[in-house]
């Protein structure tokens, strides 16, 4: 892997405590996207959404939700691959190069776009 | 809390301003536990923790009715009736779990709610005419959120500042960024406002 995103190459993220963040019509609110540095999601690398959502569960709870890189690029989502010590496929979602918290308005259209992979 | 005297012809005078999610209900003491029995929909009763009542009491309105008007179960009863709103309830509750969440709690570092915010919150939907939906985030904030029917949004993040972060999405798709002061009045006018 290198940092290099292709639009279609799935990312996914844990929403945690899943009970805490899903709206009375069932979507996912934009608070689950909001952190205080990075958005940490898993990059997908092209393999299945139940693999990769597996990989996720061995150390999280919650439930996994997927998008793709397009969705962020849409609202000028800056993808960065961060692997770490223990997870190869670890990358952050920023505001922009400049590694900035994500705006409320990019926060809403990551919510309104993921789709549950695991529960 | 407001007290009355002139029984349920009250109630309608009451409730006309309420907008929503405005119950009757008779209260019944059972221990440590307090029963609420929805007078509006249906008789089944809802037990709730008395820790929980104290934040209904907050916003109850309650009316002293004459004794042929209280409300009977078993051998219990006490005469108040009062004015609840379910939502604000869910919310509250809501606001309660969140303040239970420990440091950490997303697996990403967040912290723990300052207890200043959770009771700041509390107050805010207490105070609200229109409840939201209640949400934590990872930044020590606390979200407040409105659908409107037209795909318009409206959401007001709250932290431990005097200002309140305000996104919003009008009926055309326009997006606007602003703050308002996070007071009840404030927040109320700026509701009430998305709503038209």
């Amino acid at each position: 892997m290198d940092d290099f995103f292709a639009d279609e190459e799935k990312l996914y993220r844990a929403v945690i405590p899943k009970d805490m963040f899903i709206k009375a019509d069932g979507s996912v609110t934009s608070a689950a996207f909001k952190v205080s540095n990075g958005c940490s999601v898993d990059r997908g690398n092209y393999r299945t959404d139940e693999e990769a959502a597996a990989f996720m569960k061995r150390s999280l709870q919650g439930s996994i939700y997927s998008l793709t890189v397009k969705i962020c690029r849409e609202k000028d989502v800056f993808v960065k691959y961060e692997p770490e010590e223990n997870n190869p496929y670890h990358s952050g979602l920023y505001k922009n190069d400049e590694l900035e918290k994500m705006t409320p308005s990019q926060c809403r259209h990551l919510a309104s776009s993921v789709q549950l992979v695991m529960s | 809390m407001t007290s009355m005297k002139s029984g349920v012809g009250s109630i309608n005078r009451i409730c006309s301003p309420m907008i929503r999610g405005i119950l009757a209900t008779s209260i019944l003491t059972t221990g440590g536990q307090y029963q609420l029995l929805n007078k509006s929909k249906s008789n089944d009763p809802v037990v709730v923790e008395e820790s929980q009542l104290n934040l209904v009491y907050s916003d109850a309105i309650i009316l002293d009715m004459p004794p042929e008007k209280h409300s009977y179960s078993g051998s219990d009863y006490i005469s108040p009736i009062i004015i609840i709103d379910t939502e604000k309830m869910k919310n509250l509750s809501k606001v309660n779990r969140i303040a239970n969440l420990e440091d950490n709690w997303n697996y990403e570092g967040a912290k723990a709610f300052p207890e200043t915010l959770i009771s700041s919150i509390r107050q805010i939907i207490t105070g609200l005419m229109i409840q939201p939906e209640v949400f934590p985030t990872a930044t020590e904030s606390i979200q407040l959120e409105y659908e409107g029917p037209d795909e318009s949004y409206l959401e007001i993040e709250i932290g431990e500042t005097k200002k309140a972060s305000v996104f919003s999405i009008d009926r055309q798709g326009n997006e606007t960024s602003s703050e308002v002061d996070v007071s009840i009045i404030a927040i109320n006018k700026m509701v009430e406002e998305f709503y038209g």
